[in-house]
């Protein structure tokens, strides 16, 4: 109970309070100590990025063993994860390899998966804007007076989109956006509090 | 099934077919559309061309290989500007693959004449997000040992000039959100809160949206939001490239979608007018990848 609960709880509690008191006051002593947690945590998530590496290992290991060597992307998967650290590890991350695995792979397939989107939302859009009622309407014009007004060609078409987009950015939507962060700021302040005195129990591994 | 049912109902492979040749075909061969300057990238322009020759700032590539296209062009078109101001240059960044995207834009500043450790440094990715950020901000050696390139960090001279977040006369972030690197969030709390340093945004399109509220609180001074943006910059620095040519393929793009919008709200409306039956909308078709009826 003491290492999984009242241990952790205490380290929380330290770090928390330093930081927090190293922000907004300039004590060297505690300066110094918030500095050194933030360095400690650079050190731990060095560690968590292990960590992820090798719960991927265990889960697609764990896929493939189930579903007895059929699963090919699980196995693509640790092929090209395995070539990947390898290549890192042991040639180098400015090696010509490790280069042209980043330039003629990662970056190619990161961006056609990521370009998908034109078409996947170009359809949902056409499907989905259409005038049923007054709300619907007011999403679809909205929707078309964005995408018109941000691109040379559609001011071009209808001029006045561009103002309107302008408008529509800089009051609609910084109005809400505005009320959603700072909803979202006053929640994370409570859920830090919570973490920091020990009540979020979840965040030591509890239910 | 009459015109106006057809036009609700489109083989999305049409669209998918018209797409892409909307996109290829402006790439391939660019039109050239004219672009105007809009507000937000004309004060960044004003904002980065007001530094003090010969200062530091610092760059986050916080990005992944699927933003690329929006925030490389940005960073190039940034650091044209930085480098014709002699600006010295320190680059990090949140996400594995920024190091690498830092290290192609930073070829810039080669061509004019900087010196790597000098005048620039790339100092290759940080773990732990904003914790990490924080404690760059207030000893930036702290967290760095080596650079990219493996070379020890404290002998760079550009280095050993730096004792905090405060020596550096601007900071931006290259940005694609906060899942798995440092957002702009962050960099508000962590540069412009906490140090008062001037900070200015390179988003992709998206995030534009929410980070507007930034720019009109004053605590971000400029915000460049996509390739859009960065076709502009290479406006004003008079020097085109990737941004300005996909301006064309966006361009047609977005014209396609509004005109299949158009389409679809047309065919509704008449069937609607003639007695007849809306066609199939987003509740029968979901529009997910895989979740599409042919």
């Amino acid at each position: 109970m003491f290492a999984k609960r009242t241990l952790p709880t205490i380290i929380a509690f330290i770090c928390g309070v330093t930081v927090v008191f190293a922000y907004f006051i300039n004590v060297p002593f505690i300066q110094d100590r918030a500095q050194s947690i933030l360095r400690w945590q650079a050190v731990i998530a060095v560690f968590a990025l292990g960590l992820g590496a090798v719960n991927i290992i265990r889960v697609h290991v764990s896929n493939i063993q189930r579903s007895k060597g059929q699963n090919f992307y699980s196995l693509a998967l640790l092929i090209t994860f395995a070539i990947t650290i390898l290549v890192g590890v042991f040639l180098g991350q400015n090696s010509t390899a490790y280069k042209f695995i980043f330039d003629y792979i990662n970056v190619p397939t990161g961006s056609a998966i990521f370009s998908l989107l034109a078409f996947y939302i170009g359809t949902a859009a056409y499907r989905a804007f259409r005038a049923k009622n007054v709300e619907a309407a007011i999403l679809l014009l909205t929707g078309c007076i964005v995408m018109l007004g941000r691109v040379p060609l559609g001011a071009k078409i209808l001029p006045v989109s561009v103002p309107l987009t302008d408008w529509i950015m800089s009051v609609l939507n910084v109005g809400g956006q505005r009320g959603v962060m700072i909803a979202g700021a006053i929640g994370f302040i409570a859920v830090s509090l919570r973490i920091i005195v020990g009540l979020e129990r979840r965040s030591y591994g509890g239910e | 099934m009459d015109i106006f049912e057809k036009l609700q109902s489109l083989d999305r492979r049409l669209f998918y077919l018209l797409m892409a040749l909307a996109i290829a075909i402006p790439i391939i061969n660019p039109i050239g559309l004219p672009i105007d300057i809009t507000d937000p990238v004309k004060k960044t322009y004003e904002f980065v061309e007001s530094l003090p020759n010969g200062s530091t700032v610092v760059i986050g590539f916080d990005y992944e290989p699927g933003d690329e296209i929006d925030l490389s062009p940005i960073a190039e078109a940034v650091l044209h500007q930085l480098a014709r101001k002699n600006i010295r240059v320190v680059a990090l960044a949140s996400f594995p693959a920024g190091p690498t995207f830092a290290e192609e834009a930073l070829l810039v500043l080669e061509e004019y004449g900087y010196e790597y450790g000098k005048d620039y440094v790339n100092l290759g990715h940080y773990a732990g997000g904003e914790p990490t950020l924080a404690a760059f901000a207030t000893d930036p050696t702290s967290i760095f040992v080596r650079d990219w390139f493996g070379n020890d960090v404290s002998s760079m001279p550009l280095m050993k000039e730096l004792t905090s977040m405060k020596d550096f006369s601007m900071a931006m972030t290259l940005n694609d959100g906060p899942t798995g690197g440092t957002g702009t969030h962050e960099w508000v709390r962590q540069a412009v809160m906490a140090h008062d340093v001037p900070l200015i945004m390179g988003v992709t399109g998206v995030l534009y949206a929410s980070n507007q509220t930034y720019v009109q609180s004053g605590q971000c001074k400029g915000i460049l939001a996509g390739l859009r943006a960065a076709a502009e910059y290479e406006q004003l620095i008079d020097r085109k490239g990737i941004g300005t040519t996909g301006m064309d393929a966006q361009s047609m793009a977005h014209i396609l979608i509004v005109a299949f919008v158009i389409l679809g709200n047309i065919g509704m409306l008449m069937s609607k007018k003639e007695g007849g039956r809306p066609g199939p909308g987003p509740a029968s078709k979901p529009a997910t990848p895989g979740g599409e009826g042919k």
